[in-house]
């Protein structure tokens, strides 16, 4: 194993410690908590074994090893790019329908009085 | 016939007061939404005559019509109008637009710029005619101006057209909406005025250049593919 592969593990056992500490905080999930894990664990065995890739990928028929860990994580990317707007688009509906709610409940200059014989028409 | 004019407003304070006591005397009631203003917009409203509601926080045209929308129908609007804070449209030519929802001729009625020969600023008006070709393709419907804010809508067409774009493609989401329902419609020509004032402000907002209509778009078109 190259100096960059050592390199490269440590910095993936520090994700992982990452990951570990924020699934103790309790701030994600049991199963964002595994997605995450395998993803990474995938990392560190290609980073053991990066001939992996170049068999995988003339397996599927794409040139280097390389060229599929890109076009996968591309893929993921987008996916999680996705998931996430549709997330915040979801998140101002129901922000804006709380603001409205509050709005709506609250008039200032409110007529109570007989609505319907106001017309200058 | 209960008439509402719903006017959004966000930092209107230097001319929302003028346009409320201009509106007011001819319909019954003027509900100024006023969409988390720093300024006093809201007091000063609420003293020319308006009923208003507070957005506590800003969250744009489109809700702030769709707020107002929701206020005048649970209170009973048979007419709601959308007009504009910042001093641009006519009052004057209030009338005109509803009659053709007032005797049932239409559920809608949309002002255009373009039917009447103003005076709009070359630039603008070339991004107009991007919203023309862009609203047309998406919704189906050919107008002469999409991103008018002077429109009559009948209690009906309030009811069936509900705004979730919060910012500017609301505009694009009424027409989406007309089609979608097969609402009568039909367009006026409205006088608009470009004052030094009003053209610094979009929106309510100060204009951050045109750019900022291109990413309105964008995200109109990912909330279409997305939802």
């Amino acid at each position: 194993m190259t100096v960059f592969q050592w390199i490269l593990l440590a910095l993936i056992v520090i994700v992982f410690y990452k990951i570990y500490q924020r699934y103790r905080e309790k701030v994600i999930s049991n199963r964002e908590m595994l997605f995450w894990s395998v993803i990474w664990v995938v990392a560190g065995l290609l980073t053991i074994w990066p001939g992996t890739t170049s068999f995988l990928a003339s397996t599927v028929g794409i040139g280097r090893g390389v060229d599929l860990v890109v076009y996968l994580a591309l893929i993921l990317i987008l996916y999680l790019i996705f998931k996430l707007i549709v997330r915040v688009e979801k998140l101002e509906r129901n922000l804006t329908e709380i603001v409205r709610h509050q709005a709506v409940s609250r008039p200032i200059n409110h007529d109570t009085s007989n609505r319907n014989n106001h017309s200058q028409l | 016939m209960n008439i509402s004019v719903v006017i959004p407003a966000y930092n209107e304070a230097s001319m929302i007061g003028q346009v409320v006591q201009s509106v007011l005397p001819m319909v019954s009631q003027v509900v100024v939404i006023d969409d988390g203003s720093s300024d006093t917009t809201a007091q000063v409203a609420a003293q020319a005559g308006a009923v208003v509601l507070r957005h506590m926080i800003n969250r744009g045209q489109g809700a702030a019509l769709q707020t107002g929308t929701r206020y005048c129908l649970e209170n009973g609007s048979d007419v709601i109008v959308h007009f504009d804070a910042d001093g641009q449209f006519e009052p004057a030519e209030i009338p005109k637009m509803m009659e053709p929802v007032l005797n049932g001729q239409v559920d809608l009625v949309i002002g255009s710029r373009f039917l009447k020969s103003n005076q709009i600023p070359t630039l603008r008006r070339l991004f107009l005619k991007f919203g023309i070709l862009f609203t047309w393709f998406f919704a189906g419907i050919k107008l002469t101006d999409t991103h008018n804010g002077f429109r009559v809508l009948s209690r009906k067409a309030a009811e069936l057209i509900i705004l979730t774009q919060d910012r500017s493609a609301h505009a694009s989401e009424i027409i989406e909406q007309v089609f979608r329902h097969d609402l009568k419609w039909l367009e006026l020509p409205v006088s608009v005025k470009y004052t030094a004032y009003s053209t610094s402000r979009q929106d309510g907002v100060r204009n951050e250049g045109n750019v900022k209509k291109i990413r309105v778009a964008v995200r109109f078109i990912l909330s279409k593919l997305l939802s």
